[in-house]
C-alpha cells in the first residue's frame, strides 16, 4: 500500500532549492500561482520504497518575518498547511548565513531535516560541516547534498520520510533572555485561553511574532476572544527593540554553535571587515559617504577644466570659420547658431559627465556603493522606505532610466512605487551640464561644493517626498534591508574605465541625436518667421517664450529660459544646447556663459534658483516612458510630471525670494 | 577581542599610533573648524589666510570628518580595542584620497591657467592647502604601518 508523505522545501534564495526540487521531482510537476498572490507556486511528487511524496517548493527568503509577500507565503504554508517535514535547503559554502532561517523554523516546531547542498563546493573550499554534531547540537538531522549532480537526494527523502514517521519530534527553542521570557510566557498562557487559536499557531511562535511587532501574527489575533489581553501583554514592550533583541539573541546561538559543528566556517577579520567598521559606523557613516561625494563633485569640476578649455577653443575656432562671412547667410547661422550653439555647449562638458562616472565606477568597483546604502538604511528606514532603495538612487546618479527599471529587485509594490516616484529627484548626468555651466559662470570660485550641493538638495527631497508618500497616499511599513556586502577591492584602471565608457557614451550619441535635434528645433523656431532677427522676441521661439513667462517669471526666469526648460524634457541637456543656440554663441566665437554672464536678467541667485528648478522640474521623456512602463499606470506617471514640477517651482520660487532678500540682488 | 586577527595588529596598541592619531585628530579638526568659520567670520579669513588656510567650507567639512575618524583612532587605540587601527588606516586613508583630489583639483586650474590663461600666471603657492599637504603626515604613517593592511586588501 501506498504511503504520501508531504515536504515542503524552504531556505534563501541561490541556494539549489529549485535545482533540488527538479532533481527530486522530474518531469511530475505542476506550476501555478500560490493563492490570492503573483509569487509562483511549484509542486510535484517524487516516489522513494512504498513512499509518494509530494514536493512543495516554497519561496526562497533570507528570514520568515513578515515583511514581502514570498514571506508570508512561506509560513504561512508552514503554519496552516502543516507539511509533514521542513526540508531547509542550505547553502553549505555560506553557512553561516542561512542558519539565521533555520532558528525562525525551528520556532514552528515543525520536524526539520537540513540538506547541506553545495556540499561539494564547500569541501573543495575546505569547509567541513560535522553532520554528527549538527544532530547533536541542533537536534535537526543533517543530509549532504549536491543537487546539480543529484547527489545524496535519496537520503535526503529516507530521512525525511524518517523524521515524519518515527523520528521523536523535538521542541526547539531560543532563550530570549528574562524579560522577553517572561513576557512570552504570559502570551502563551493569554493565548491558550482561545484553543481554536493555539491549535491553528503554535502559541509560543505567535507569542514571539506578535512580540516583533509582525502586522501580519496581529491580523491572527483580531476577532479572537483573547485579543484584549493579548495586546495588554504586548503593550508592556517597544516591538522595534524587541525584535532587535530577539535577532541578536538568534545570532548569538548561531555564533555560539558555529564552532562546535564547523570549525573551518569561524572566519577571522579581514580588512574588509575593518574598513566596514568605520565606513558603516553609526556616527560617521553618513558625513564620510557626503566628504566621498564631495570629492567627486569636487573633482568632477575641478579635473575637467583644462578638457573644457581645449573643447571651448576648438568650438570656438569652429564657430569663426563659419561666422566669417559664410553665404547664404542661413547656412552659416544653421551651422553656427544650430550645430555648433546646440551640440558643442553640450561637447564642452562631455569631460565633465566621464570624470563623474569614472569616479563613482571607482566607488562602485571598489565595494563601497553598497556600503553607501548600507549607512543610509537607517535614514531611509526610519522615513518609511527600505536601504534597498537606495541602489536605485545611487544608479540615478548615472542615468534614471536604467535606475528605475532596477527598481525591480524591490519586492513590496508600495516600497517600489515610492522608489520610482522619488528617483527623477536624483540628479542624472544629463542634468550636470546645466549646473557646470551656471556654477562655473556665476559661482567660479566654489562650483564643485555648488554642484555637491545641488546633488544633496536632490536626495534631501527625494528622501522628504518618500516621507510624504508614506504618510499619505501610499501609507505602510518598509521592508528590512537584507544585502550581501561584496569584500573591498581596489579597483583597477581598464575595469573602471570600460564601465565609464559604457555609460558614458551614451550621451557622446545623444549629442549627436536627440540634443542635436532638440537644438535644430529650437534653431528652427529662433530663425522663423523669415525675415525676422534671429532668436528675437518676434521669432516662434520669441512667441512660444513669451506666453511661458509669466510662468516662470516669478522665480526670476526670462522667456529664453522658458524655451530651454520646455525643451529640456526631450532630455535635460537640451536645456544647455537650446541656451547655445538662443544665445547665440556658436556665430561669433564666444563662449555661453560669457554670454550669460553679460545677460542682466541673470546674476547667482536666479542662477541657483534655475539649477535647482532643472534639478527637480519633470523627468525627462525616456525616464517617463520607463515610469509608465515600470508602474503601468498613466495615473502614476502624472502624477510623477505633475509632483515634480510644484515641487521644483516651490523649492526654486523659495530659493529665488530668500535669495534675493538675503543678498539683495539677484 | 582577542582571538581575531588584526592586521598589523602587533602594533596595536603602540603608543606611535595613539600619538600620531591624537595629533592628526587634532590638526584636521582645527584647520577644519577654522575653514568653516572663515566663511561666517571675515575677520578670521583675513588673519588665516596668510597661513594657507583658505576660506572653504566645504573643505573644511572633510577635513572635520577626516579629524573625527583620527579622534575615533585615537579613542580605540587607548582602549586596545581591536577598532582603533581600522579607525587610524581609514583615517589616513581618507586623508591621502583628499590629498589627491586637492592634488589634482588644484593642479588642473593650474593647468588651464598655463596653457589656456591669456597672461595670467600661476602661483604653485596655491597647492599649499591643508587638505593637501596634511596629507603627507599620512602618506608617511601609511608607509609605516599600512602595509599589512593594504596587502590584505590588495588579496581580499
Amino acid at each position: 500500500m501506498t504511503k504520501k508523505i508531504r515536504i515542503a522545501l524552504a531556505g534563501n534564495p541561490n541556494v539549489g532549492k529549485s535545482t533540488i526540487f527538479n532533481a527530486l521531482t522530474g518531469s511530475r510537476q505542476h506550476v501555478g500561482n500560490w493563492p490570492g498572490v503573483t509569487v509562483e507556486k511549484k509542486s510535484g511528487f517524487a516516489r522513494l520504497g512504498e513512499y509518494e511524496i509530494e514536493v512543495i517548493d516554497l519561496p526562497g527568503t533570507y528570514s520568515l518575518t513578515a515583511y514581502s509577500v514570498d514571506e508570508v507565503v512561506a509560513r504561512d504554508y508552514i503554519i496552516d498547511e502543516k507539511p509533514d517535514v521542513v526540508v531547509h535547503v542550505v547553502d553549505a559554502t555560506n553557512f553561516e548565513r542561512n542558519l539565521y532561517l533555520t532558528t525562525q523554523l525551528m520556532e514552528f516546531g515543525v520536524p526539520l531535516v537540513i540538506a547541506l547542498n553545495m556540499s561539494d563546493m564547500a569541501e573543495k573550499n575546505g569547509t567541513a560541516i560535522n553532520r554528527v554534531m549538527m544532530k547533536k547540537f541542533f537536534e535537526i538531522p543533517a543530509v549532504r547534498t549536491v543537487g546539480s549532480k543529484g547527489e545524496g537526494l535519496d537520503e535526503l527523502l529516507r530521512t525525511a520520510i524518517n523524521e515524519a514517521e518515527t523520528s521523536p519530534h523535538h521542541e526547539h527553542a531560543i532563550g530570549y533572555g528574562d524579560r522577553i521570557e517572561t513576557l512570552i510566557s504570559e502570551l502563551v498562557a493569554v493565548l491558550g485561553n482561545d484553543p481554536a487559536l493555539s491549535a491553528r499557531y503554535p502559541p509560543r511562535w505567535l507569542a514571539i511574532r506578535l512580540l516583533e511587532g509582525d502586522d501580519n501574527a496581529r491580523e491572527k489575533i483580531e476577532g479572537s476572544p483573547v485579543r484584549d489581553a493579548a495586546l495588554a501583554v504586548l503593550a508592556k514592550s517597544d516591538p522595534e527593540e524587541t525584535e532587535a533583541v530577539m535577532a541578536d539573541r538568534r545570532y548569538e546561538v548561531i555564533t555560539a554553535l558555529l564552532p562546535q559543528v564547523c570549525t573551518t566556517c569561524v572566519r577571522t577579520m579581514n580588512s574588509s571587515d575593518l574598513i566596514d567598521r568605520v565606513i558603516t559606523n553609526r556616527w560617521l557613516g553618513i558625513p564620510i559617504f557626503l566628504a566621498l561625494m564631495w570629492g567627486a563633485f569636487e573633482l568632477t569640476f575641478a579635473a575637467a577644466t583644462p578638457f573644457m578649455a581645449a573643447i571651448e577653443l576648438a568650438m570656438g575656432y569652429c564657430a569663426e570659420l563659419v561666422g566669417s562671412g559664410m553665404e547664404p547667410a542661413w547656412l552659416g547661422s544653421f551651422l553656427g547658431d544650430g550645430i555648433i550653439g546646440g551640440m558643442g555647449s553640450i561637447l564642452i562638458f562631455i569631460p565633465n559627465i566621464f570624470i563623474l562616472l569614472f569616479l563613482l565606477s571607482i566607488l562602485e568597483d571598489s565595494g563601497y556603493l553598497a556600503r553607501a546604502a548600507f549607512v543610509m538604511d537607517r535614514l531611509m528606514y526610519s522615513i518609511g522606505l527600505p536601504g534597498k532603495s537606495f541602489i536605485p538612487m545611487l544608479i540615478g546618479f548615472g542615468c534614471n532610466v536604467p535606475a528605475i527599471m532596477a527598481t525591480r529587485t524591490i519586492e513590496d509594490p508600495k516600497d517600489r512605487l515610492i522608489t520610482i516616484l522619488i528617483n527623477p529627484f536624483m540628479s542624472c548626468g544629463a542634468r550636470l551640464p546645466v549646473y557646470v555651466l551656471f556654477a562655473g559662470a556665476f559661482f567660479p570660485a566654489n562650483a564643485g561644493t555648488v554642484v555637491f550641493v545641488l546633488y544633496v538638495l536632490g536626495i534631501a527631497v527625494a528622501i522628504g517626498s518618500a516621507w510624504l508618500f508614506r504618510k499619505t497616499i501610499l501609507p505602510g511599513k518598509p521592508a528590512p534591508f537584507l544585502m550581501e556586502m561584496p569584500p573591498y577591492r581596489l579597483p583597477t584602471l581598464v575595469t573602471s574605465i570600460m564601465h565609464m565608457w559604457d555609460r558614458g557614451s551614451m550621451y557622446i550619441r545623444k549629442a549627436g541625436g536627440v540634443i542635436l535635434f532638440g537644438a535644430l528645433i529650437v534653431w528652427g523656431l529662433a530663425s522663423l518667421p523669415y525675415g525676422v532677427e534671429y532668436g528675437s522676441a518676434e521669432s516662434f521661439a520669441g512667441l512660444i517664450g513669451h506666453v511661458l513667462e509669466p510662468l516662470v517669471a516669478p522665480l526670476g526666469f526670462d522667456w529664453k529660459i522658458a524655451v530651454a526648460l520646455l525643451f529640456g524634457f526631450v532630455a535635460k541637456e537640451v536645456v544647455v544646447g537650446s541656451l547655445g543656440v538662443l544665445y547665440g554663441t556658436g556665430d561669433d566665437g564666444g563662449t555661453l556663459s560669457s554670454a550669460l554672464l553679460a545677460d542682466p536678467h541673470l546674476g547667482p541667485v536666479t542662477a541657483f534658483a534655475l539649477m535647482a528648478f532643472v534639478l527637480l522640474y519633470l523627468p525627462c521623456l525616456a525616464a517617463l516612458a520607463v515610469i509608465k512602463k515600470e508602474t503601468g499606470s498613466w495615473k502614476w506617471t502624472g502624477f510623477s510630471v505633475v509632483y515634480g514640477l510644484v515641487v521644483a517651482y516651490t523649492i526654486a520660487f523659495i530659493i529665488a525670494h530668500v535669495g534675493y532678500f538675503v543678498t539683495g540682488g539677484i | 577581542m582577542s582571538g581575531i586577527l588584526l592586521p598589523g595588529g602587533s602594533e596595536m596598541a603602540s603608543r606611535g599610533k595613539i600619538i600620531f592619531a591624537a595629533l592628526f585628530g587634532i590638526l584636521y579638526l582645527v584647520f577644519g573648524i577654522t575653514m568653516i568659520l572663515s566663511s561666517v567670520i571675515p575677520a578670521l579669513a583675513e588673519q588665516t589666510g596668510p597661513y594657507f588656510i583658505p576660506v572653504d567650507p566645504a573643505g573644511g567639512f572633510v577635513l572635520c570628518v577626516i579629524g573625527a575618524v583620527f579622534v575615533f583612532a585615537y579613542r580605540e587605540l587607548s582602549r586596545t580595542s581591536g577598532d582603533g587601527p581600522a579607525f587610524l588606516y581609514i583615517g589616513m586613508a581618507l586623508s591621502v584620497i583628499f590629498g589627491i583630489v586637492a592634488l589634482i583639483s588644484l593642479g588642473a586650474q593650474g593647468i588651464e591657467i598655463m596653457i589656456f590663461g591669456e597672461g595670467e600666471a600661476w602661483d604653485p603657492l596655491q597647492l599649499a592647502v591643508p587638505m593637501l599637504y596634511l596629507a603627507f603626515g599620512s602618506l608617511a604613517g601609511l608607509s609605516v604601518w599600512g602595509r599589512a593592511f593594504l596587502s590584505d586588501l590588495t588579496g581580499a
